[in-house]
């Protein structure tokens, strides 16, 4: 794992130094996880993600009471059995459609429709105002009229003909 | 001369003109050259516009080696003292005015008076005094012939200065700026062709015997000059239009990083509306004055210059009949441009008025209805709408009384030049086709006469906002750093000694105060709301610096630390704390960007923060909406709890943080607050005293005072201001407990 960081407050983030030290299995229950680290081992834990856009693959594994059991700083760096396992659960948790595409993108007073194309499936929808669009970063966080989330992951991805039509409301 | 102009770049406001104060020191230091003997020197200058009686006239005190001086104004020596014959210096300050006098032979004279506004400098003046008599040799310490003039008079920007500064923006453009004047000569030259062509037109190809060949000829070239001059007019518009960009670019850059680094005193002096409007407005119309209106100065200037030789040299008679009405327009322009300076003044005072009002009572909306005051503050902002309106009828009026009249008189010069013209074609002496092209000269002539005319309200405007504009950015910061200031890395020992302040200069909040806190201790402040709590708060900060005495930090005075550095090791977590318009970790390390998500975690959770952040849809990439709006109170105290401690610092100052939480909330903060007073100096402000039990010691603050200080339980014995309090707010909790049991 990344260099170890340096505190200064005590606290009880138990954080992964080496990426050997996890292994992460499908629980008992549905979508719940068993995590083994070092030598213990937790049953019935869930992922949380702190920032699930400034850093994606940053985990805290949860259990049933809500204590924080295990924090990995970047599950991409697991065995590829854990990060299966990890992703399953995530992909489960977080329904945080990534825009892949923008096909149209039409404005009719302070609403925009969008016409979308996202990791699971095509979707038109409307945002209403300025702030229903934030940008973080190279990240935009799309908040539609019904409360529903959509995210574009890095601007720097998308097509010209996408990076067009988002240019021009920002 | 320097020094007066430098300090004329002060705040004071004086209604003396700075050529006035210039003329009589010179009287004065012509006067002094007489009285002071060989090895004499006099080099401090301090002027007051109040003499004896309090009435407003110049007088000046001027400090030498040996000897103290006053003249009035006008040169005649008023008071002389030896100074060493001096026991003592006094300073006394009174309302709107204070005085030095010295004492001598055990009685006490006045040397001087002076209003508020100068004290500053005259405080100076008294050290000074006091330092000499005590044996400062002055011929060691500065050069023979250097001067220091204290005179305080505020520069009003003069034209030519704003000006200047202005144009300093251009310069870095001069390669894009030489490219527009060529275009702009080329439009020139090419638009005085076309009544040549035309009085050939008339004469050759239309006159006694008819010329179709010639006819072609002459369109050919008028298409093509007409060609030319659209290419170049829309190469020389893209250019201006870039160049304004660029400028209006750096401009708005420069004066926000100006106000950035300005001290907090600044913006207690000018409200935030108005420093947008000059970031804003202001700027937008410098913008329109450097890229557009100088340039079509140039264009103009140099039409004017070329039509006038070709007129004069058609018909000499003719050319100065045609001038007349031009004579008129150079006569009243600069009498209109006077009074158009005084009411566009007017006009911008009043709309910032408007737009003060707007921001206050908009974004205080909840005040406004919770007083129910709603029909007045639409009444307060008609008032002001009315003002702002007649204001503006006035500039109206203004243009009316002007700018009909002037061109009704080019229009009868017009008429002239026909009549005599007409004359001189109908005897022979001229061609028609020489009239025609000569009044299409005049015309052209008369353009830029004309635009030029126009061009003054708006280059009045525009150079009216850039004086605004240049007010903001020639005000220095209160606080100065010492250009060899220290970067400390701080234990957290802090020492007031005998420090007094005040907002305004001369009416202290705090006073006379000495406190020491040693590294690691938990000291709580209370005292009832105006005894200076924050204010001790600030200082510690340096966001100002106190008027008299020294604030140390490990036996440093904090004018000789570098203030990033300072303020860098200092948390403070305000009572109402302002969070920006970003995600919560974007709020959090907003002191410490380049902080791990672990270290980010950790703070938060130090703060009993993590929880209700993990709460939020996209945790901490949550937006925290607009100064923190998406957030409860409590929670935007415990985000800016973790802001603050988040960068370690070594001292920690919470500022009534707890008090407008409910009590679980409370707990939740003092919880965290416990946490975090290990190894670090903590100042705990609060009102409710019951925050503070912790605290190793507390001290009790009234009017500006420290009153007492000691552990709980020895303030409690002791039966002082410390136990009143406590004993209202204990009555006061047990009251709200009975009360709630009996539910």
């Amino acid at each position: 794992m990344a260099g170890e960081v340096k505190m200064f407050f005590e606290h009880d983030l138990r954080t992964v130094n080496d990426p050997k030290e996890v292994a992460i299995t499908d629980g008992s229950k549905f979508n719940e996880l068993d995590v083994r680290f070092i030598d213990q081992v937790f049953r019935g834990v869930v992922p949380r993600l702190p920032f699930p856009l400034s850093y994606p693959y940053f985990v805290i594994l949860v259990d049933e009471q809500g204590n924080e059991v295990v924090t990995i700083r970047d599950y991409r760096l697991l065995d590829e059995k854990s990060q299966k396992a990890l992703e399953r659960s995530l992909d489960r948790t977080y329904f945080m459609p990534r825009i892949i595409a923008i096909r149209n993108l039409e404005t009719s007073g302070d609403e925009f429709i969008w016409d979308v194309d996202t990791d699971r499936g095509q979707r038109v929808f409307r945002t209403r105002g300025r702030r229903s669009i934030s940008l973080v970063g190279n990240r935009v966080v799309i908040v539609d009229v019904e409360d529903n989330m959509y995210i574009i992951f890095d601007v720097y991805s998308l097509d010209k003909k996408s990076r067009g039509h988002l240019e021009s409301i920002f | 001369m320097a020094n007066l102009m430098q300090r004329a770049r002060s705040n004071h406001v004086s209604q003396l003109e700075p050529e006035d104060v210039k003329k009589s020191l010179s009287i004065v230091k012509e006067r002094l050259r007489g009285i002071l003997s060989e090895d004499e020197h006099a080099p401090y200058f301090f002027m007051s516009d109040l003499n004896e009686e309090g009435r407003y006239d110049v007088r000046w005190l001027v400090v030498g080696d040996r000897r103290l001086f006053v003249f009035s104004g006008s040169g005649s020596l008023e008071k002389e003292i030896r100074i060493g014959d001096i026991s003592s210096v006094w300073f006394r300050d009174y309302i709107g005015s204070a005085e030095i006098g010295v004492c001598v032979d055990d009685s006490f004279e006045s040397l001087i008076r002076f209003r508020r506004n100068r004290a500053e400098d005259f405080r100076k003046a008294a050290t000074l005094i006091e330092e000499i008599k005590n044996g400062l040799d002055l011929a060691l310490n500065i050069r023979p012939d250097s001067e220091f003039i204290y005179a305080g008079v505020q520069n009003q920007f003069g034209r030519r200065e704003t000006l200047s500064w202005l144009l300093s923006f251009l310069r870095p453009h001069w390669p894009h700026m030489l490219l527009g004047l060529l275009l702009s000569i080329g439009i020139t030259g090419l638009s005085l062709v076309p009544p040549i062509l035309m009085r050939s037109l008339i004469d050759n190809a239309l006159g006694a015997e008819k010329d179709i060949q010639l006819l072609v000829t002459l369109a050919i070239y008028l298409i093509t000059i007409y060609a030319f001059s659209t290419l170049l007019n829309i190469g020389q518009q893209y250019l201006l239009a870039h160049i304004g960009r660029q400028v209006i670019f750096s401009m708005r850059k420069s004066l926000y990083a100006h106000i950035q680094r300005l001290s907090l005193s600044f913006y207690d002096r000018m409200s935030s509306g108005r420093i947008l409007s000059r970031i804003l407005d202001d700027v937008g119309r410098v913008q329109w004055f450097l890229a557009w209106g100088i340039p079509s100065l140039v264009v103009n200037a140099l039409l004017l210059v070329g039509v006038g030789i070709i007129l004069f040299t058609i018909n000499l008679r003719l050319a100065a009949l045609a001038l007349i009405p031009v004579t008129f327009t150079a006569l009243g322009v600069p009498r209109f441009r006077r009074r158009a300076r005084k009411a566009y003044h007017k006009s911008w005072r009043r709309w910032s008025d408007v737009s003060s009002l707007l921001v206050d009572t908009i974004s205080g909306a909840i005040t406004v209805k919770s007083f129910a005051r709603e029909d007045s503050e639409i009444e307060r902002l008609e008032e002001k709408l009315r003002r702002l309106i007649q204001s503006d009828k006035e500039i109206t009026v203004l243009h009316l009384q002007f700018f009909p009249l002037l061109g009704f008189l080019a229009s009868l010069g017009a008429v002239m030049v026909w009549w005599f013209g007409g004359l001189a074609v109908v005897g022979g002496e001229l061609s028609l086709g020489t009239l025609v092209a000569f009044v299409n000269y005049m015309w052209m002539f008369y353009n830029p006469v004309n635009s030029i005319t126009n061009l003054i309200q708006p280059l009045q405007q525009a150079l009216t906002s850039g004086e605004r504009v240049l007010e903001v950015m020639t005000v220095e910061s209160d606080v100065k750093e010492d250009p060899n200031a220290l970067e400390l890395e701080i234990k957290g020992n802090i020492k007031f000694v005998d420090v007094t302040f005040g907002y305004e200069p001369y009416i202290p909040v705090v006073h006379k105060i000495n406190l020491e806190i040693k590294a690691g201790e938990m000291v709580g402040i209370v005292g009832p709301s105006g005894s200076g709590k924050t204010t001790l708060v600030k200082l510690i900060m340096r966001h100002y610096d106190p008027i008299e005495g020294r604030i140390e930090i490990d036996g440093v005075d904090v004018k000789r630390l570098r203030l990033d550095a300072l303020r860098r090791q200092i948390g403070v977590v305000q009572q109402e704390p302002i969070l920006f318009d970003d995600s919560v970790l974007f709020n959090i390390s907003y002191g410490k960007p380049e902080a791990q998500p672990e270290e980010i975690i950790a703070a938060a959770k130090a703060a009993n923060a993590h929880q209700f952040i993990m709460n939020l849809p996209l945790a901490y990439d949550s937006p925290v909406g607009e100064r923190g709006s998406r957030l409860s109170g409590g929670e935007r105290q415990r985000v800016a709890i973790a802001r603050a401690i988040l960068t370690n610092p070594k001292i920690l100052i919470l500022d009534e943080a707890t008090s407008s939480v409910d009590t679980i909330t409370e707990r939740q903060i003092q919880e965290a607050m416990d946490r975090l007073v290990k190894n670090r100096t903590t100042i705990v402000i609060a009102h409710r005293l019951s925050t503070l039990q912790n605290a190793d010691r507390i001290v009790v603050m009234d009017k500006g005072k420290i009153v007492e200080t000691g552990t709980h339980e020895e303030l409690l014995k002791s039966g002082g201001l410390y136990a009143q309090l406590y004993q209202a707010q204990f009555a006061e909790e047990a009251g709200l407990k009975a009360v709630q049991e009996a539910r």
